[in-house]
């Protein structure tokens, strides 16, 4: 039967490379951990479920070249298993401690199973490659993988040296084929920050589509006739997708989110906090600092500071119901669409992955569920991926989006007020100076190929749009402003001594040794 | 905060600060040498305007948002700017609101009351330079209704240019697309070394240049800035639609770096397919999806379906009002995907705030510790604890309201030895006035470890 329409689920994977060799433990790797645990592999179980059920899904990831970095990288690998670890010893404590609590021993003791699964599975089962993990979904056809900028930077704000652009791009197609061993067909633009100049750099790279927030489509210029339901073309060929309102709304919103129901599980409670000191030191942060640890015994309970006692069983439950309830608003929705416009309409649902399990606990249920219900109760639309739906509708109308972010209030702002301003000068600087140590080196010797192919990295790392982020929101200023200004100090370092020819080889095995991302880069890319 | 309420803390309490703060090397200062640093780090802090706190009510995002419309109409005033800290310019709120974004969550190691001071680690390239002396002036579009600018100029270089300027002033002049005459002129204090713009229009190309004023009324440009154009904030007029064929099997890479020379000013890839076509390539614009105007009257009603509820309107007004929608719904998070951080917790705010009026929290757990030769076993209710290798061992039991047995057991390796302990509790509890259960004191002790 031919579909009414489709629904084209994209889940965009990121975390900023985080990776301190130089320390034994280092607080912000954790994010990494964390996201394993709860985002990644779980997401894992449930297409291993839907690979063993046979169920025809659809989906779309954009897994970011720094977060590929950082899942194949030996040295986090191994942090892992013994972060991994130390949380199933203390599942463990947790287990006895709460024996004579049945509520919250129950929920200590699925915690328990579910580090002990994680650690299984991500040691014995993938052999801590998660990367590999997620590349055979992809070649089952059912799974597509997309790229980001190699560092998430904000392109627009870059784009004062187009180098700086096209660096970010072309190094993130050569390792997604690094990773992936194809090429990619669309790019998640980081922040889905969007400017008409990006395009002949996508065009460089061989990609196809990309995605913008509502308004840089509804906004393009002449207005698209199809809302947000059909993709447009731009003027230079590229497919430009934009977010549906509603799906975002109903996921995210404070008021009619799903995530705030009373039944899932409390993201701030977490035993880092509210337990005895001397019990939980050796699990939190080794300077004795209170942290989260992972196990978070309450549920959301209700617009109160009490919180009731986690019941896993009703949260899936819930999970079940606000899939069903997503499903039959997507059926309304395109049932709607379809008449009016005489074409399949598409909805598409971008998402944060990491908000999947890391901030809504039972979002990978709430996924797995939403995927099969979609797949076997109802006749109204299908699953897709925008590369996929363009094979079936290469004919789009011809619209030039507006210049616009997923950021709030839509723009750049988020990423240029007054916390996070400093930073562009010298960004910009770095990128002209790149620029000219390549013009100026187009036969370097051995020695000075490293140095140019670490200033590369140095650059890239310096641009990662999350520390702007982070600086605006206030989670870890310090840290972002600090990982800013090492890493152009680190560029500024190179870029004179690979002028005046005096390579200081020793600090240069250092930092290639602390910034060990894309060991393959191309500098040319950067000239 | 000042210094003498400062003092007023105890040094942990300050201690924790400064690493909040970011603050190192604190480790051997005395106390007052303590409370020098944060007030110091907090007064350059307040300067780089980052002492807004989160605004997370909505209603009063909506006013906030209502008032920042209403001021963000520019006005004739020139923008006033600090230097480097890149404060917005005049009218605009100082203290913009924090809104809370989709991402912030990843980036979260603790609960937004319970900021983790962080050790960093030791410093690489030091310092960053105050400037590059490239003279570059870099203009871009923050959004619909600000340009922002800066300018790359040392210390020496502006004192150079001020000197040459008959008033002693540098001058940014910001042009539009198509007119001659600057459409402002911004005279810069002499320590800024960045402007927030306010603008009228949307969807319009500007450029601005540096320079100062010679005698006689002649103006010198020092550099001028590449072209920046504010981004479309409305939908745009239904002009006719026009349709196109891209088969996703065409190498469109190479196709567009073969039409890219010969594309036009302001021509699109469209036009340059139709060539293609022409010359006998099998592609191009196909007459596809025409919809009748039915169709697309009834589109439009759902696409804009809660606004025309309420308004009969013209298709100006509709995208006027859709606009607004738009705006508000990127102002309130919902439309970015950024979604309050009560999301997941409607509770978590009371965790940062202190409680009103007196509380009192009791938990109690019982602790059993003892001590056995390592190599023995150890079962607790039948079940085997691990020791430690010095053959210690801890547990924590949580202890609700009841009555419990704990039969502890321990045996030699070899088996021969055998010692045991019956252990019973019982506990009652009463409360009198409302006592916490669960939870733990608001902000627990933290060592300090520098």
């Amino acid at each position: 039967m031919t579909p009414q329409g489709y629904v084209a689920l994209v889940l965009h994977a990121h975390l900023p490379f985080v990776r301190h060799p130089e320390h034994e433990e280092f607080l912000e790797e954790d994010w990494l951990y964390e996201a394993i645990t709860e985002t990644y592999l779980p997401l894992l179980w449930v297409l291993e479920g839907w690979l063993r059920d046979g169920v025809d899904y659809r989906m779309t990831m954009s897994l970011t070249p720094p977060l590929c970095a950082m899942l194949r990288d030996p040295l986090l690998q191994e942090r892992y298993l013994r972060h991994i670890s130390r949380l199933i010893e203390l599942a463990e404590k947790e287990v006895d401690r709460t024996r004579w609590d049945t509520a919250l021993n129950a929920v200590a003791q699925f915690y328990r199973q579910r580090f002990h699964d994680a650690r299984h599975w991500f040691d014995a089962v993938y052999h801590r490659d998660l990367v590999g993990a997620f590349r055979k979904f992809q070649e089952t056809g059912r799974l597509e993988i997309i790229t980001c900028a190699a560092t998430h930077g904000f392109l627009p704000l870059l784009e004062a040296q187009p180098n700086a652009v096209r660096g970010q791009i072309l190094t993130a197609r050569d390792h997604y084929m690094e990773c992936f061993g194809r090429a990619p067909m669309g790019i998640w633009l980081p922040e889905c920050a969007y400017t008409p100049s990006l395009e002949p750099f996508l065009h460089e790279a061989g990609l196809r589509w990309f995605i913008l927030d509502t308004h840089g489509l509804m906004f393009g210029d002449p207005a698209p006739r199809f809302g947000v339901y059909a993709p447009v073309f731009t003027p230079t060929g590229l497919a430009a997708f934009a977010r549906d309102t509603d799906c975002s709304r109903q996921v995210w919103s404070a008021e009619v989110g799903y995530p705030g129901d009373p039944d899932y599980r409390d993201f701030y409670r977490d035993i880092g906090f509210d337990l005895d000191y001397d019990y939980i030191r050796p699990y939190i942060h080794p300077d004795g600092i209170r942290c989260f640890t992972g196990i978070k015994y309450h549920r959301v309970t209700g617009r109160t500071p009490y919180k009731e006692v986690y019941r896993r069983d009703r949260a899936i439950e819930k999970a079940a119901v606000h899939a069903g309830h997503f499903m039959a608003e997507r059926c309304r929705q395109i049932e709607r669409l379809a008449k009016l416009m005489g074409r399949p309409a598409l909805v598409v649902a971008p998402y944060d992955a990491e908000l999947f399990g890391h901030w809504w606990f039972e979002g990978p249920e709430f996924l797995d569920f939403f995927v099969r219900k979609s797949v076997y109760d109802q006749g109204v639309y299908r699953l897709i991926t925008p590369t996929e739906y363009l094979r079936a509708h290469p004919t789009q109308q011809l619209s030039q989006p507006t210049a616009s972010s997923w950021g709030n209030k839509g723009y750049w702002e988020v990423w240029l007020d007054g916390s996070n301003a400093w930073i562009y000068p010298h960004l910009h600087a770095a990128a002209e100076r790149m620029a000219e140590l390549v013009r100026h080196h187009n036969r370097p010797d051995a020695l000075t190929q490293r140095a140019l192919r670490q200033a590369a990295r140095e650059l890239l790392l310096a641009q990662s749009s999350d520390w702007a982020f982070i600086m605006k929101t206030g989670t870890t200023v310090p840290y972002a402003v600090k990982r800013t200004k090492d890493h152009l100090g680190r560029f500024n370092r190179l870029y004179e001594q690979i002028r005046a020819r005096q390579i200081d080889e020793a600090w240069l095995a250092t930092i290639e040794w602390r910034d060990n991302i894309f060991p393959n880069i191309n500098p040319q890319y950067f000239g | 905060m000042t210094k003498s309420q400062l003092l007023a803390k105890t040094k942990a309490e300050l201690l924790e600060m400064a690493q909040r703060l970011g603050l190192r090397g604190i480790s051997t200062l005395k106390k007052e040498q303590l409370a020098e640093r944060i007030e110091q780090a907090q007064t350059s802090r307040a300067a780089a305007g980052k002492t807004a706190g989160p605004v997370t009510n909505l209603v009063e995002r909506a006013k906030q948002m209502v008032k920042r419309r209403a001021i963000r109409k520019p006005t004739a005033a020139p923008a006033s700017a600090s230097p480097r800290e890149g404060s917005p310019g005049a009218g605009a709120p100082r203290h913009e609101p924090v809104e809370p974004e989709p991402a912030v969550h990843k980036f979260e190691v603790a609960p937004p009351s319970q900021p983790v001071a962080q050790k960093l680690t030791d410093d690489d390239g030091g310092e960053l330079p105050e400037s590059y002396g490239t003279q570059r002036l870099y203009l871009t579009a923050r959004d619909p209704r600000w340009l922002y600018a800066y300018w790359d100029f040392s210390g020496q270089q502006m004192a150079r240019y001020r000197q040459r300027a008959v008033d002693g002033r540098v001058v940014l002049r910001l042009f539009e697309k198509h007119v001659e005459q600057p459409v402002q002129e911004i005279t810069l204090t002499p320590e800024a070394r960045n402007w927030y713009i306010p603008v009228p229009k949307p969807s319009t190309t500007y450029h601005a240049e540096l320079g100062y004023w010679q005698g006689r009324g002649r103006f010198r440009v020092i550099t001028r800035s590449a072209e920046a154009a504010t981004p479309s904030e409305t939908v745009m007029a239904q002009a006719a639609a026009r349709f196109v064929t891209i088969p996703l099997e065409l190498n469109l890479a190479d196709l567009y770096r073969s039409v890219r020379e010969q594309i036009r000013h302001g021509e699109n890839l469209d036009d340059a397919l139709e060539r293609l076509r022409r010359a006998g390539a099998k592609l191009g614009p196909i007459d596809a999806d025409r919809l009748t105007e039915q169709q697309q009257a009834a589109l439009a009603h759902l696409l804009y379906d809660d606004l025309l509820r309420r308004i009969q309107a013209g298709s100006f007004e509709i995208s006027e009002w859709l606009r607004r929608r738009l705006l508000e719904e990127l102002s309130s998070g919902v439309f970015s995907g950024a979604f309050s951080p009560a999301g997941a917790s409607w509770g978590s705010g009371a965790l940062g705030q202190p409680q009103k009026g007196f509380w009192f929290a009791v938990n109690v757990e019982l602790i059993v510790y003892g001590a056995t030769e390592p190599n023995a076993t150890v079962t607790v209710d039948g079940k085997p604890i691990k020791l430690r290798p010095d053959g210690t061992f801890s547990f924590h039991y949580v202890f609700p309201d009841g009555h419990y047995r704990m039969p502890i057991v321990a045996v030699s390796a070899d088996g021969d030895d055998r010692r045991a302990v019956e252990l019973e509790f019982d506990r009652q509890t009463r409360d009198i006035g409302e006592v916490g259960r669960v939870k733990q004191p608001e902000h627990l002790p933290q060592p300090v470890t520098v």
